[in-house]
């Protein structure tokens, strides 16, 4: 087989993976433990919100076409999907497909990969403001019935 | 199977197989030149390649002869040279594997992965293939770390929702 079609061979069982993933988290339900879906676990353990929390519920609310519930959920990640999937695209095509490529309109800086971390940061620090206009970064609670503390082992 | 070969201490390439051959018999490479493909793991010389084989060239040269040594820096009063062709291709930088472990593993823990990643090309711009490759070596440790924490964790977190569960389940039944 050419090297083209190996990598298209490895990308098909990614694809479909990722669609089954999608399939199974859609058609979740949110709202009745034992949820089989994956918490965070910095959340779990510190009680505060980190940059990632609520992806999840946001993904879910995506995929049922609820925009603003997604943006509700995790604001940075239904904002920044579109890029993360442009690149994701675009590495694929790199790897497939090297010498089909352009090259970007821009250089890629050192300075632009510290600004998106500083803005995830600064994201994941204000949504644990407990004020008003901050508390629409943090992602909402979905009506779990909660566990009594008693029988937590 | 594309190739890539180093002409006085540059990359070439990629090219194909039979360019390879054309290359070899009009004697632009020749056995001591160093080449690479995707399923080597490291820079050989073309000699080695089965149908590259020439007896009537000379003895075999090591590898690093064929071509003018990386530059050599001096940090601290060391001095220190990679003594790998400045043709080598970049070590990978776990790009995607680090930001999907930032995505849905344990996200502190990929966070030195993406940080050692981005050291790897001013690392092999400054032609310094050792710390690009040392960089590459721990973004891929970390990466391995941010996985495998990150599923004990969940696998901890469900035991525990699961017990929970069957818990409230026998109670309610009650």
């Amino acid at each position: 087989m050419s090297h083209t079609g190996r990598k298209w061979a490895a990308t098909i069982p990614g694809l479909l993976l990722f669609a089954i993933l999608a399939l199974y988290l859609r058609n979740a339900d949110l709202a009745s433990p034992p949820r089989l879906l994956p918490r965070c676990s910095f959340h779990v353990l510190t009680g505060w919100h980190c940059p990632g929390c609520g992806n999840t519920r946001a993904t879910h609310a995506l995929l049922h076409g609820d925009l603003i519930g997604a943006l509700r959920q995790n604001a940075i990640l239904v904002i920044g999907l579109p890029f993360l999937l442009f690149w994701a695209f675009r590495s694929w095509m790199q790897w497939v497909y090297p010498q089909r490529i352009r090259a970007l309109p821009f250089r890629w800086r050192q300075s632009y990969t510290y600004t998106i971390v500083a803005v995830v940061v600064l994201f994941g620090v204000l949504r644990n403001i407990p004020l008003a206009p901050f508390t629409y970064l943090a992602p909402r609670a979905l009506p779990v019935k909660e566990i009594p503390e008693s029988e937590v082992p | 199977m594309e190739w890539y070969y180093a002409k006085n201490g540059q990359q070439q390439g990629p090219v194909s197989e039979g360019s390879l051959q054309e290359l070899f018999q009009n004697g632009t490479i020749q056995g001591g030149d160093l080449v690479w493909n995707e399923s080597l793991t490291d820079w050989v010389p073309l000699s080695s390649i089965p149908g590259f084989g020439n007896s009537s060239e000379p003895a075999y040269t090591p590898p690093v002869s064929g071509i003018p040594a990386a530059p050599a820096s001096v940090a601290g009063g060391v001095v220190v040279s990679s003594a790998i062709p400045s043709g080598q291709p970049s070590p990978p930088t776990y790009l995607w594997q680090s930001i999907v472990c930032v995505l849905l593993c344990c996200w502190p823990l990929a966070i030195p992965a993406i940080v050692f990643g981005t050291k790897i090309k001013p690392a092999m711009e400054a032609g310094d293939y050792g710390s690009a490759l040392e960089a590459s070596n721990k973004a891929k440790m970390w990466c391995l770390i941010s996985f495998i924490v990150g599923f004990i964790l969940q696998a901890v977190i469900f035991g525990i929702a699961f017990v929970s569960g069957f818990a409230e389940a026998a109670q309610s039944a009650q």
